[in-house]
């Protein structure tokens, strides 16, 4: 197991090294050029003198992969250089906002995990019932409807006519509410519908019906049996779920006008402000990366069949 | 009961395409003629949905809108089915180097949050209708890729793909006859399930004011319109958003339902009689 | 000592539109194995299902009776009162838990107390060698005759009166077959009732104080197994005589040694 871990651990770094190349090509590809990116940025004309020095001075005129040892050199150190817009150091603005970002996302994760685990087990026990009906409408419309569109909805629900919810800002804790439910709703429907339809598979595996007629009691192999095996799948689909809540924060923050990255994000990617988006690059997907690290562990830990290499 | 719910399916997917194809024929009024002097005109026979805060008719924009919406998420999956046949199918054929090099491109792809990808991508690209077309291709083409590879690989291995080549078929025929058939078509099974969900994400990208830009007749653009004007008219936010979610909930409907009659098929070939009941 | 543990009286099930199980009337007695003899879809499997009150929802009851020691079913009488072992026991545990938990569940479940040094010996009484580690290890660590053995033990542990074979040992090797087959009949011994599902011939032979056998839902043929070669047993059984002996009539010419007194 710790074997495991450290296995895993170490594969971080190649991943990232592969992930930072990717992100420094691809803009590097892009139709912009850095240097017109800067200047227009910094609202001087892209005259032919000015990108000449410009291009100097971002190091821009160095061959492509000293360009790119250089960046990663700084990035390993943090410093991922000075946002365009700004002037400021890209990695602190961000880390301004960040941590907001990480707070709504991991808190529309519990969300999604308080609400679609027993809801979908619910709709898998009683199948068939009002109660798996309703759950099943819960789940087909919260995977239908735009995120940003409930979000406005609730506004108008909660702030506007009740004036129960303040509609935007984080300045009380009752802040927090709107905003983690209109992010959780897509992932907890999606994770309803695949914990019940996990739970039901496993409902009618050859064992439970071998324990069933053992005498063992329904609840029991419910809620041991048949809920330890049907969370496997569910473990993983909220890994890959962190990455949709990760990415629909950005949306949400907007919409609630929360101080998380998601503003400043959109208007350095409508500025071309490169070293921000490399940056932010870097830090969602190294976060995405190490919570799927750890969800991969819990998998492991849980499942003996990869523990004992099966 | 089940006929009923097909035919309710069918008939919407029939009138989003309809409305999508001859927008400019059911359109009582050209969605961009502003009247700053009939701005927020209410519901009535003039017009069906009343008109916005520049005084657009707002059903007229909804008409066009179905269309903005079905191009570009066909667009986008379009690109997507083409981008993952080919790298999948080359990296299921050819195996080997060529099968792991394809291969670990695609992990790269799927390492990045899809939504943040088709941020950076639009970082990169410029913003725009068809930039967050390539954008959310790009970041959804992968894990199709690694599908459809594993769809050749486990065809490829099956009884009657062997007897063919026993029979002296030629490589390009057992392709085309017994393996394309059976990628394409759970292929396309997961494109219908996913058409909502990307449709979803360029709503998402329109809104952030990323994708499609603002006078355009677009849902995501209508409800960002109509965002300040949300406390004395909620309407002009629901319609644009009530139109979304019906046609993701139609196309995640018929993605299910073709899922479901696929995934009975695929039972009836491997129906094995056993003991075990379902309780 | 041969008292009447079931007793099954008339027995008619089936679908809406399908009757599976024509009047099956037969008793099962303690400190005796029945083998319920019949090709697939002969309705043997939809019987022991009556048995355990586990019919598919489908399937209905449709006439007749069943008495369990004189008393209609309860749910408790499973597993304290029979117990059943089932094929294909790779899949019939667990992955995700030990096997000592599933064995200890069990047993719990039916009141029944779980000490480890109990169940070792009962581990060890069906012939598995460090029974510490089968406890320990999970079901995909172990071969099928093992869990077959596992499975046994636990109808053993829960000394239910009554315990019903689908099957042991269809998935086995013939070494693994006659290992299973002298376990159930050590079963005997402990003046079990024992039901088991076959369809081999060879088998029922083999093990059985009686055979049913089942046709098309009906019970055609019902006899001790001594009477196998009776002139009047009924045509199917004769069938199934006269297939089975036309596969095992030749004579292997081996030397098989210290096994030859077996054979």
């Amino acid at each position: 197991m710790i074997k495991y871990i450290v296995k895993r651990l170490l594969l971080i770094i190649p991943i990232m090294l592969a992930v930072s190349f990717i992100v420094f090509t691809v803009l590097r590809l892009g139709p912009v050029d850095p240097a017109q990116a800067y200047l227009l940025n910094s609202r001087i004309p892209p005259t032919e003198e000015a990108l000449k020095v410009t291009r100097a001075e971002l190091g821009l005129d160095k061959p492509f992969f000293t360009q790119y040892a250089l960046w990663l050199k700084g990035a390993v150190k943090l410093d991922f250089g000075l946002s365009y817009m700004t002037k400021r150091d890209a990695f602190g603005d961000l880390m301004y906002y960040f941590p907001t970002t990480l707070k709504i996302t991991f808190l529309a994760m519990i969300i999604v995990i308080i609400v679609s685990i027993p809801l979908g087990i619910l709709g898998a026990v009683k199948k068939d019932s009002t109660a798996d009906k309703l759950v099943k409408l819960f789940s087909f419309i919260g995977v239908s409807t735009p995120s940003f569109w409930f979000g406005f909805l609730l506004i108008y629900v909660f702030s506007l006519k009740l004036n129960i919810l303040p509609p935007f800002g984080l300045d009380s804790i009752s802040s927090w509410i709107m905003p983690v439910l209109t992010l959780g709703l897509m992932s907890s429907a999606i994770n309803t519908r695949i914990t019940r339809t996990s739970f039901l598979e496993h409902i009618n595996n050859r064992s439970v019906w071998y324990f069933k007629v053992n005498g063992m009691k329904r609840h029991s192999i419910m809620g041991k049996y048949v809920l330890k095996n049907s969370m496997l799948p569910v473990i993983t689909s909220l890994g890959m779920h962190f990455g949709e809540l990760i990415g629909g924060a950005v949306v949400v923050e907007v919409l609630f006008a929360l101080p998380g990255v998601g503003r400043y994000v959109v208007s350095s990617i409508t500025n071309h402000d490169y070293p921000v988006i490399q940056c932010f690059m870097i830090l969602m997907t190294g976060v995405f990366i190490i919570v799927n690290l750890i969800i991969d562990i819990i998998y492991v830990y849980l499942n003996p069949k990869i523990k004992y290499g099966a | 009961m089940k006929d009923k719910e097909l035919i309710i399916l069918f008939s919407l997917l029939a009138i989003i395409i309809l409305s999508a194809l001859f927008a400019p024929i059911i359109a009582p009024y050209n969605p961009y003629d502003a009247d700053l002097t009939n701005k927020f005109a209410p519901a009535g026979i003039q017009h069906i949905l009343g008109t916005d805060h520049l005084g657009r008719d707002v059903f007229s924009r909804i008409i066009y809108g179905t269309r903005m919406s079905l191009i570009s998420v066909l667009a986008t999956i379009l690109i997507v089915l083409i981008l993952s046949l080919i790298v999948g199918s080359i990296a299921g054929f050819r195996g080997g180097l060529f099968d792991s090099i394809l291969m670990r491109i695609c992990d790269v792809f799927l390492t990045f949050p899809t939504f943040i990808l088709a941020l950076f991508f639009i970082g990169v690209l410029g913003v725009g209708l068809i930039n967050v077309i390539i954008a959310i291709a790009l970041t959804h083409w992968a894990w199709y890729a690694r599908i459809v590879r594993s769809i050749v690989l486990e065809t490829k291995q099956k009884n009657y793909v062997t007897a063919a080549k026993c029979l002296g078929s030629s490589r390009f025929k057992i392709v085309l006859k017994h393996i394309m058939p059976k990628v394409l078509s759970q292929v396309i099974i997961l494109a219908t399930l996913d058409l909502g969900h990307m449709m979803l994400h360029v709503a998402g990208l329109s809104f952030l004011g990323l994708g499609v830009q603002a006078p355009t007749a677009e849902w995501g653009v209508m409800i960002n319109d109509a965002a300040p004007y949300i406390r004395e008219h909620p309407e002009l936010m629901l319609y644009p958003g009530i139109c979304i979610f019906i046609t993701v909930a139609v196309f995640n409907s018929i993605g299910e339902k073709l899922k479901d009659k696929y995934e009975k098929t695929q039972d009836f070939n491997s129906n094995e009689s056993e003991i075990c009941v379902k309780n | 000592m041969c008292e009447k543990l079931i007793s099954i009286n008339n027995l008619s099930a089936g679908t809406e539109n399908h009757q599976i199980l024509h009047n099956i009337s037969f008793d099962i007695k303690s400190g005796e194995i029945i083998c319920l003899l019949g090709q697939s879809g002969s309705g043997k499997t939809m019987t022991a299902l009556s048995i355990l009150n586990m019919l598919p929802l489908n399937v209905i009851q449709t006439s007749g009776t069943i008495l369990y020691n004189h008393t209609p079913f309860d749910e408790s009488m499973r597993g304290s009162f029979i117990s059943m072992i089932m094929q294909a026991p790779a899949s019939c545990f667990d992955s995700v838990f030990t096997i000592g938990a599933q064995f200890k569940d069990i047993l719990t479940s039916n009141n029944k107390e779980y000490s480890e040094n109990k169940v070792c010996s009962i581990l060890e009484k069906v012939e598995l060698n460090n029974p510490k580690d089968i406890l320990n290890s999970y079901p995909f660590q172990l071969s099928g005759g093992m869990l077959q053995r596992v499975m046994i033990a636990i109808a053993l542990s829960l000394d239910s009166k009554v315990i019903i074979a689908d099957e042991p040992t269809s998935d086995l090797d013939t070494a693994g077959q006659k290992e299973i087959i002298e376990l159930i009949l050590n079963l005997k011994k402990e003046n079990k009732a024992v039901l088991m599902i076959t369809h081999n011939l060879a088998v029922a032979k083999s093990c059985a104080d009686k055979i049913a056998v089942m046709s098309n839902g009906r019970l055609v043929d019902f006899f001790d197994t001594h009477e196998l070669s009776d002139k009047n047993r009924h045509e199917y059984t004769k069938k199934l005589i006269y297939a089975n002996s036309m596969l095992c009539s030749s004579k292997w010419n081996i030397d098989l040694g210290e096994y030859n007194a077996e054979m």
